[in-house]
């Protein structure tokens, strides 16, 4: 299904819309950034500096040739939808029937951009995605995980027409807050101790890493549960973390993770 | 992940020493001024620096990519490295569990405010805040906290709030 362009926020709308006029050699600017991060995304890497020399030239030539496009080393419409089609596949509204609740619409969402590889291009927090998820900004301060939240809850009850639950923010501890003064926060020990079942979620939630009683660190959706060793586990997905091995939170991916650890609480999606 | 604590404390060892090293060698001013507060140097990326190696526990070398200033406001980010520019080990620090668990950016942000000094060498910066490790935004936080200009934080760059509706 189509994206409604004119219902989304600018700052959306800013990453995905095609130019208006063709971008090619001797361009400057933010376009052609966001030419350079999607060539990069597509592993057609070229320096991101915003010029569009002859290094960029020959990356669109290569990219339009892998695509079966006319390779002419200039960005129309059509060789900018394909650069930035995997936003736009995250972006589409999601094939859910009326019947389908809230929250089964954000983990459809969630699993949407999921697919699509949500990733840092051309440093830490920095690129497209990161600026999709945190209303525009990008760089080192722009740290993501809250903002990937913020924006599959908006999309998916936008999509639904209905009132989001809660604001949301590019901040963990702006979540919680949000969460506990809509009632929606559920202290990880209620769940440990069984005094709220994980069915009582409605199938999915969001997740908030606590460091201490008024500060968490990282959050994502919990998707789905289950028993391993007499242990709570879930599974997740979620914005701003590290591949396995690696040292640098890049991307989004799924992981799952143990209830057990006591470091946990969460949200609901939905007001009861 | 806030480390200002720690770094109080560990430039208040610093400061010892410095007022040690100054009271029996007449040195040049150093580059850490205690009279005005710990956390205070004319060299802001040298205070940060000093900040993470003490958190770190080996030397480091900024590779700083953010440096925005609005009035006496100076945000600084980006990455370290060990100071022969390799990566840093954070196999004995606090991080290596983060990392494990998948909560970990190899970022740090500082927020700077510029202020007089109190012992006549001109302006300096004091570190307010800095975050390192973290894969959580503090900006809305320290925006917040001490109401800062929207260009100091990038927010300019936004023309709306987050919200769809």
């Amino acid at each position: 299904m189509a994206i409604n362009f004119d219902r989304v926020p600018s700052y959306v709308r800013k990453e995905i819309e095609a130019p208006a006029k063709m971008v090619r050699s001797g361009t400057r600017g933010m376009t052609v950034q966001r030419i350079q991060e999607w060539l990069q995304y597509h592993e057609f890497s070229t320096a991101i500096d915003a010029e569009y020399g002859p290094a960029t030239a020959a990356r669109v030539r290569e990219f339009q040739s892998a695509r079966n496009m006319k390779t002419t080393g200039s960005v129309n419409k059509d060789t900018w939808h394909a650069l930035v089609d995997p936003m736009l596949n995250s972006l589409r509204e999601p094939a859910i029937k009326r019947s389908d609740s809230a929250v089964s619409t954000v983990s459809t969402v969630a699993a949407q951009h999921l697919t699509q590889t949500p990733i840092e291009i051309g440093g830490p927090n920095r690129g497209p995605w990161v600026r999709l998820y945190c209303g525009g900004n990008d760089g080192d301060e722009w740290a993501w995980c809250a903002g990937f939240v913020t924006l599959i809850v908006q999309q998916a009850y936008f999509y639904r027409s209905e009132k989001v639950p809660f604001a949301g923010s590019v901040s963990c501890d702006t979540i919680a807050a949000q969460a506990k003064s809509a009632g929606l926060f559920v202290s990880g020990k209620s769940v440990s101790k069984g005094d709220v079942a994980w069915n009582d979620f409605d199938g999915a939630c969001i997740f908030l890493k606590r460091r201490t009683d008024t500060d968490w660190v990282h959050t994502g959706f919990a998707t789905s549960a289950s028993k391993s060793g007499g242990s709570l586990v879930f599974d997740t997905i979620e914005g701003n973390t590290n591949n396995n091995g690696s040292r640098e939170g890049l991307k989004a991916t799924s992981r799952i993770r143990a209830l057990s650890k006591n470091e946990y609480d969460f949200v609901r999606l939905v007001v009861d | 992940m806030t480390v200002i604590p720690n770094l109080l404390q560990a430039l208040v060892v610093v400061w010892l020493s410095t007022v040690l090293v100054a009271c029996v060698s007449d040195s040049p001013v150093p580059e850490i001024y205690p009279s005005d507060a710990a956390n205070i140097s004319t060299d802001p990326d040298l205070l940060v620096e000093t900040a993470l190696t003490n958190e770190l526990q080996q030397p480091l070398t900024l590779s700083v990519s953010t440096r925005r200033e609005d009035r006496d406001w100076l945000l600084l980010g980006g990455k370290v490295n060990s100071s022969d520019g390799s990566q840093v080990d954070y196999s004995n620090t606090q991080y290596q569990a983060a990392i494990k668990d998948g909560v970990f950016d190899n970022v740090f942000v500082a927020l700077l405010q510029r202020t007089v000094s109190t012992n006549n060498i001109g302006n300096v910066f004091e570190l307010l805040e800095l975050s390192f490790g973290s894969t959580d935004s503090p900006i809305g936080q320290w925006q917040e906290k001490y109401q800062l200009p929207d260009s100091l934080t990038g927010m300019d760059k936004a023309t709306e709030s987050l919200q769809w509706q």
